[in-house]
């Protein structure tokens, strides 16, 4: 049987408003069919967890939707992904104004080549927020990471001193800063240690009451202990979508059983 | 013989010809540091050339002026264009066809020989302009070596910027050439810095390029007139200009006194050569101090 000794247990009250939909959108890179007729529904102000063995296509769903698939020479889109209800691929929208809406966290922390303070307010005075508002929404998303006690005294330090999980929560303080609706982490914490990891984990379940939460991971328990939904991915096919509960106690697909069994993967 | 015996001799090999270079390399600036030295003076580095060929040494402040004054000339038209078009190759060009000529183009246009640029640039900069012999063609002699070679320093440069810090600013929602002049040149700003200067050095002993461009003489200078219009102002562009190296071809052709020749080459040798050294490790050091400004302050 199944083996999870933590499944997070289905919330009563999750939404039923939602946020990103997509309709038989499949994505190619040059020749290669790397996503297969996905149909997926992502609700609000809840997570969402991506899984499947390497090269499933988890990432390139995730890509899709704040459109960085449009930077990768070759890569061709077709099929609708609506955000609240706007479709996301017509000409009108602007890549740069989405990316605003939709944040996103990689999986390597990549914090610029700048100071803790410039990490967050450089991208804020590009869109025009003013010099005082960028102080105070600096503190507000640092607090919100829980990283602004750490780093308080020393805002003009390279960001690049911070420890591994100390960068990827500075990350997601940048990410937060731009006030988006969704954000998209891409294995966020298969390069920390686990007190990071465990901490970036709880940081999850507090942004989920402001933002809809999309995690890639390889990491099984990982979705089994913070998502409310889990979408199991294989060669490119959306096998299942369910709440987490379901999918790690119940897998209606055998395919998901046996990757959640450790089959394959 | 066995593969032991095999990379022990390949190695001894290798470290053979290493030392071979090391000793030529110590060899030769030791041999025109050291002869060079005792020719310089105060004089030497302020004073007009004086009339060689009557055996007087006279200075080279002229010439090491005009080197530099060059270097600039060629760097303020190829600095712009060079970051623009490595900004172009790094990040805009497809890999088309058309790329991989301009890429060959560029390789071509490096390597051609300096006095085949020197011969083409007399027919088109001197006797087409009817220019005559100008710093402002010599200038554009050196552009034709040094631009591709700026291109590719910027190129390398950006390209070496790690991908995700632009795929970082790309997902906060910045246009993708914002991306570039604010997060990706800052990040390749030291190797840019480096690589220029490097480049310069290369230019700044050029000889071949510019005796027949910016020619072999220079006109008596004024160094109290900095208006660039005036004949013999030094920041003239349209005036003829000797270099330094240009200068210690000059003298060792014609002067009768080899004695005197022997002085004044040996000691712009030194001058230039000196001046090369700096700029290599000033690139160095500068390209660190910047790479550490901007990674822990
Ligand atoms: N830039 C690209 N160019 C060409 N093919 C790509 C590119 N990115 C991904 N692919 C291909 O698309 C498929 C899906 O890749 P994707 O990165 O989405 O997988 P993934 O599920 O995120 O894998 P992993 O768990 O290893 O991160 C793979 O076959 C991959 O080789
Ligand atoms: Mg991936």
């Amino acid at each position: 049987m199944l083996d999870f000794p933590y499944v997070k247990k289905r919330d009563a009250d999750l939404s039923t408003n939602v946020t990103v939909k997509t309709n038989k959108l499949n994505v190619y890179y040059g020749s290669s069919h790397a996503l297969k007729d996905i149909n997926i529904t992502l609700y609000d102000k809840t997570i969402t967890a991506f899984i499947g063995p390497s090269g499933c296509g988890k990432s390139t769903l995730l890509r899709s939707i704040n459109r960085m698939n449009d930077t990768i020479p070759g890569a061709k889109i077709t099929g609708d992904i609506f955000i609240d209800g706007v479709n996301i691929q017509t000409e009108s929208i602007q890549a740069t104004a989405l990316r605003k809406h939709v944040g996103m966290v990689f999986q390597k922390p990549n914090p610029f080549f700048k100071s803790i303070f410039e990490n967050i307010a450089f991208a804020l005075r590009i869109h025009g927020v003013s010099k005082k508002d960028i102080e105070a929404v600096v503190e507000e998303s640092l607090k919100r990471v829980g990283l602004w006690d750490e780093v308080k005294d020393r805002l003009q330090d390279s960001a690049l001193q911070l420890s591994g999980g100390q960068q990827q929560r500075l990350c997601i303080a940048r990410t937060i800063a731009m006030n988006p609706s969704i954000i998209l982490l891409d294995e966020p914490t298969s390069a920390l240690d686990p007190i990071s990891t465990e901490k970036i984990e709880q940081l999850l379940q507090e942004l989920k009451r402001d933002f809809t939460i999309v995690i890639v991971t390889h990491n099984m328990h990982q979705a089994a202990r913070i998502s409310d939904y889990t979408a199991y991915f294989h060669l490119g096919n959306m096998v299942e979508i369910g709440h987490t509960e379901q999918i790690f106690t119940a897998p209606q697909q055998s395919r998901t059983h046996d990757y959640l069994s450790g089959k394959f993967g | 013989m066995n593969a032991k015996q095999m990379d022990r001799l390949a190695t001894l090999f290798f470290y053979l010809v290493a030392i071979l270079i090391v000793c030529t390399l110590i060899g030769l600036l030791g041999f025109i540091l050291f002869k060079g030295i005792s020719y310089i003076s105060w004089d030497f580095l302020t004073e007009a050339p004086g009339s060689y060929i009557l055996g007087e040494v006279g200075g080279i402040a002229p010439m090491l002026f005009n080197s530099f004054y060059l270097l600039i000339l060629t760097m303020i038209i190829t600095l712009p264009i060079g970051i623009g078009g490595g900004i172009y190759m790094a990040e805009y060009a497809k890999p088309t066809r058309f790329t991989k000529f301009l890429r060959l183009c560029m390789e071509v246009m490096s390597s051609l020989p300096s006095i085949i640029i020197g011969l083409f640039g007399l027919l088109l900069l001197v006797q087409y302009t009817g220019w005559g012999y100008t710093l402002a063609g010599g200038a554009l002699a050196l552009t034709i070596f040094n631009l591709p070679l700026m291109v590719r320093v910027v190129e390398q440069a950006i390209t070496a910027v790690p991908k995700d810090q632009k795929e970082a600013s790309l997902a906060l929602g910045i246009t993708h050439w914002q991306t570039i002049t604010k997060i990706m040149l800052p990040v390749a700003l030291p190797g840019i810095v480096t690589g220029t200067i490097l480049a310069a050095g290369r230019i700044f002993g050029e000889a071949a390029a510019l005796l027949f461009t910016a020619g072999m003489s220079s006109p008596n200078l004024d160094f109290t007139n900095w208006d660039p219009t005036a004949v013999s102002s030094p920041l003239n562009p349209f005036r003829p200009a000797a270099t330094l190296s240009v200068y210690i071809w000059k003298v060792n052709s014609d002067s009768l006194s080899t004695q005197t020749a022997a002085i004044v080459s040996g000691g712009s040798a030194f001058i230039l050569i000196c001046v090369v050294l700096l700029f290599t490790i000033f690139a160095r050091l500068l390209g660190k101090y910047i790479y550490r400004r901007l990674t822990s302050s």
